[in-house]
């Protein structure tokens, strides 16, 4: 493999990095405006350098027992939702990777169907009322615990770890279950890390399931207080002496709240992406 | 053997999943949602679900609602919902009938939803509301939320408020500075733009936006047409509008004021006097230019000024957007349009499943009554506020608590439960006058005096139409929205158009069913009149 620069490298590296500034500048926008002064960001003045920098709006986040309170509901929410996700996922995926398994065909179109066709959320809110779990915490992680797309991914993942192992496990007088713990999922790492991010990030970001079935504040998950705080300023109807104070409510509280609420995501990321790569890549390609 | 396994697999599988599901239920056995209104000695509890902004946390044992239980024996369970996708939650709940008792909606939620019978009839028990039915005496428009003769909602009505409007603000200072005397009429407004232009050539005095669901261009248009004595469209955006002077809605394009209201814009745009991009501003850009001295005039929501005010102050103590008393436009008009104090679109609906609604109703009258009033609007005498001489005064122990906080007002509002964002529903906003500067209290009396002159003029809401007139203003909204508003840009912004084109424009407009617009609008004002 030769390594000449050419022309359209170059070309290429400076689009990329256009790219990557494209991706980057909200990102970086948002962290300069949360700790400049409102008033600055007001008059427009605030585009690459923080003004006036100072943590008021920081405070002000912070001094909100609400958001306190949906931080702590959205870490139990996420890490519930993401255990129960995992287990019901690997149970599901596991069987149907098994190609003795009786029934597998009509079992897995079953499953399949459900990721083509939907009842929409008026009988899904049904059902969730009817089950009684309306404004607890199972009507977040119950009905979204298996998502039908990961599900095939995790199976054509265990599909690829050969028979042989299964059957040795077997001749040495491993059950089912034992096979799964002791010699499938050790071997299936990248796929769990991989699920692990989908279902936690998915959890953590959710806020529809938690407007439509919650009715306590106090269950609230951050991400609606965080939309509340985003969008009203741009929706909020202006016809008053009132709505001209509000449309004020500055700039810099709207991102600090966007900076808090992804904080945790950010970090996690760096750590579980290098199995996210490899495990999204090895659930595609067969053998 | 092999078979054996199969089901064993299958089987243990089966019995975790019901293993899964039982603990589920049994974890959850006790949520309810609505029809909770029972009674037990004599106490009634409602739930009672509405939207919450985030300047205002409803708070669940405010004192508002301590002391409806106090003075009431009634026990609200809030159930608060973010503003921002109170749709989507209330929509839901409407279409599976799982209603709270109360619950606050709009207006077109009761159109739409009414006759399936979850929304109970109120009218029935008007007779035995007292203080209801002084409302409504007091707020004839009312009648526009009657669907068929009945009243499904009990609407949100203003005792007391701040009036603000589409006032013209200018920048006092710049005048001063250059020698200007203060524009009286519409063409002295044009002198006074192009004069700061000259002395700002960087700067487009002029500045508008898309607020309020109305775009940028219906947004400009309404309070300048309507000062050249003519109109555009209604607070909803439909092409019609309510004339006061001829008391019927009007097409404002057929009018000669309509005509120079655009020819005056369109110079002022060809001169750049006003913003260039008029057409996609948004609130926030609307404020950057307004705060950073790129523009010095808005006829826009005037309770801006004193924001920008403020935040110009920071770098130019000088600096100060004043208002100018009401424009004369030709033909010697003089009229501006103000909001409407009372929230009539927005209403609490009893759901019919409530088990008791003479009390519900009992207790609803008493939150429009005097007393009911005071707890949701105001405090407790002696306690969050007293009354001297008749003016309304907030407590040491008030101001004190809640003066350094970063939004004083709405945190105040947060923890007594008051106000129109909380359980108000006959509102008196005079705790907010000890918050608001000087100036911003001075034009909201100015406003308020140009209300009674009959110089202001308030935003109606729509007349209740059938549901035949709704299908049909739809189909005409697609029609003639998007050929009218392409239509005025061109107009504003492109030279010798109105000259040429404006006729053709006209006959157009007819074509696609401006007449029968208007007609839909007359006819369902008439049956409210009638």
């Amino acid at each position: 493999m030769t390594t000449k620069k050419t022309w359209f490298d170059g070309v290429n590296l400076v689009l990329m990095l256009l790219l990557i500034v494209i991706t980057l500048y909200p990102l970086y926008y948002m962290g300069i405006v949360s700790i400049s002064s409102g008033g600055a960001v007001s008059r427009g003045e605030v585009l690459w350098l923080p003004k006036g920098i100072n943590l008021q709006a920081y405070k002000y986040v912070f001094d909100d027992p609400a958001v306190l309170r949906s931080y702590g509901n959205t870490i139990l929410y996420t890490a519930l939702g993401t255990l129960i996700s995992l287990v019901l996922t690997t149970l599901c995926a596991y069987p149907l990777s098994r190609n003795h398994f009786y029934g597998r065909a009509i079992f897995s179109l079953f499953v399949i169907f459900t990721m083509f066709f939907d009842g929409g959320l008026i009988p899904r809110f049904m059902v969730v009322h009817g089950l009684g779990m309306v404004d607890t915490i199972w009507a977040l992680v119950i009905p979204t615990a298996i998502s039908v797309f990961n599900m095939i991914l995790m199976r054509t993942f265990f599909e690829q770890i050969p028979e042989a192992l299964h059957e040795s496990a077997t001749v040495d007088g491993a059950g089912e279950y034992r096979t799964l713990l002791q010699i499938v999922l050790p071997l299936s790492m990248p796929v769990m890390a991989t699920m692990f991010l989908f279902y936690a990030v998915g959890q953590w970001n959710s806020f529809f399931p938690a407007l439509i079935y919650l009715n306590e504040k106090e269950l609230y998950p951050l991400q609606i207080i965080l939309r509340n705080i985003v969008i009203q300023g741009d929706m909020a109807s202006q016809t008053t002496q009132m709505g001209a104070d509000m449309a004020t409510m500055s700039a810099t509280i709207k991102y600090a709240v966007v900076y808090v609420a992804i904080l945790p995501v950010l970090c996690i990321y760096p750590f579980v992406q290098k199995y996210f790569v490899q495990g999204a890549m090895l659930g595609s390609v067969k053998g | 053997m092999n078979r054996n396994k199969k089901l064993r697999i299958s089987g243990s599988a089966a019995a975790l999943s019901i293993f899964l599901l039982g603990g589920t239920l049994a974890g959850c056995g006790d949520s309810n949602n609505s029809g909770n209104s029972g009674s037990e000695d004599g106490a009634l509890s409602l739930t009672w679900m509405r939207y919450e902004h985030p300047s205002q946390a409803i708070v669940s044992d405010s004192k508002a609602v301590r002391e409806i239980e106090k003075r009431q024996n009634v026990k609200l369970n809030l159930q608060s919902v973010p503003q921002s996708n109170y749709d989507d939650k209330k929509k839901t709940l409407i279409a599976t009938n799982t209603i709270p008792d109360v619950i606050l909606v709009k207006q077109d939620d009761i159109q739409n939803y009414s006759d399936t019978g979850v929304f109970l009839d109120l009218t029935p028990y008007i007779d035995q509301m007292p203080n209801f039915k002084k409302v409504l005496e007091e707020h004839p428009e009312v009648k526009n939320n009657y669907i068929d003769g009945k009243l499904f909602g009990f609407p949100l009505v203003t005792k007391w408020d701040l009036q603000a409007g589409q006032i013209p603000m200018i920048r006092m200072d710049l005048l001063k500075k250059n020698d200007l005397a203060v524009p009286t009429t519409y063409d002295e407004l044009y002198e006074t733009l192009k004069k700061l232009k000259e002395a700002n050539p960087a700067s487009f005095p002029f500045a508008s936006r898309a607020a309020n669901g109305l775009t940028g261009t219906e947004n400009l248009i309404n309070p300048i047409a309507f000062g050249f004595g003519s109109g555009y469209t209604t607070s909803n955006g439909t092409k019609v509008y309510y004339d006061p002077a001829t008391k019927r809605y009007e097409f404002g394009p057929y009018s000669d004021a309509f005509k120079d209201a655009i020819s005056w814009l369109h110079k002022l745009y060809s001169e750049k006097l006003l913003d260039q991009d008029y057409t996609t501003a948004t609130s926030q850009t609307w404020q950057e230019k307004l705060n950073s001295g790129k523009s010095f005039y808005f006829q826009d929501n005037n309770g801006f000024g004193n924001t920008f005010n403020t935040i110009m102050q920071q770098q130019d103590p000088e600096a100060k957007f004043d208002m100018i008393p009401v424009l004369e436009g030709p033909g010697g008009v003089k009229r501006n349009l103000v909001y409407s104090l009372d929230h009539l679109s927005e209403s609490y609906v009893i759901s019919t499943k409530v088990k008791n609604p003479d009390k519900v109703i009992a207790f609803i009258d008493w939150m429009y009554g005097e007393e009911g009033t005071n707890i949701t609007s105001l405090g407790v005498e002696n306690e969050d506020y007293v009354i001297e001489n008749g003016e309304f005064k907030l407590t040491e122990e008030a101001k004190s608590k809640y003066m350094d906080k970063p939004v004083p007002y709405y945190a105040m509002q947060s923890d007594l439960g008051t106000g129109y964002l909380g359980l108000a529903m006959h509102y008196d906003d005079r705790p907010n006058i000890p918050f608001q500067a000087p100036d911003s209290l001075a034009w909201s009396d100015t406003n308020l005096k140009n209300v009674e002159a009959g110089i202001n003029f308030r935003f109606t809401n729509d007349p209740p139409f059938n549901k035949e007139e709704r299908e049909r203003l739809k189909q005409l909204r697609t029609e003639l929205d998007s050929f009218i508003t392409s239509n005025m840009d061109k107009f504003i912004i492109k030279d010798g158009a109105l000259e040429s084109e404006w006729a053709s424009f006209v006959e157009q407009c007819k074509a696609k069913g401006a007449d029968e617009l208007l007609k839909i609008y007359n006819d369902a004002l008439a049956r409210v009149q009638s």
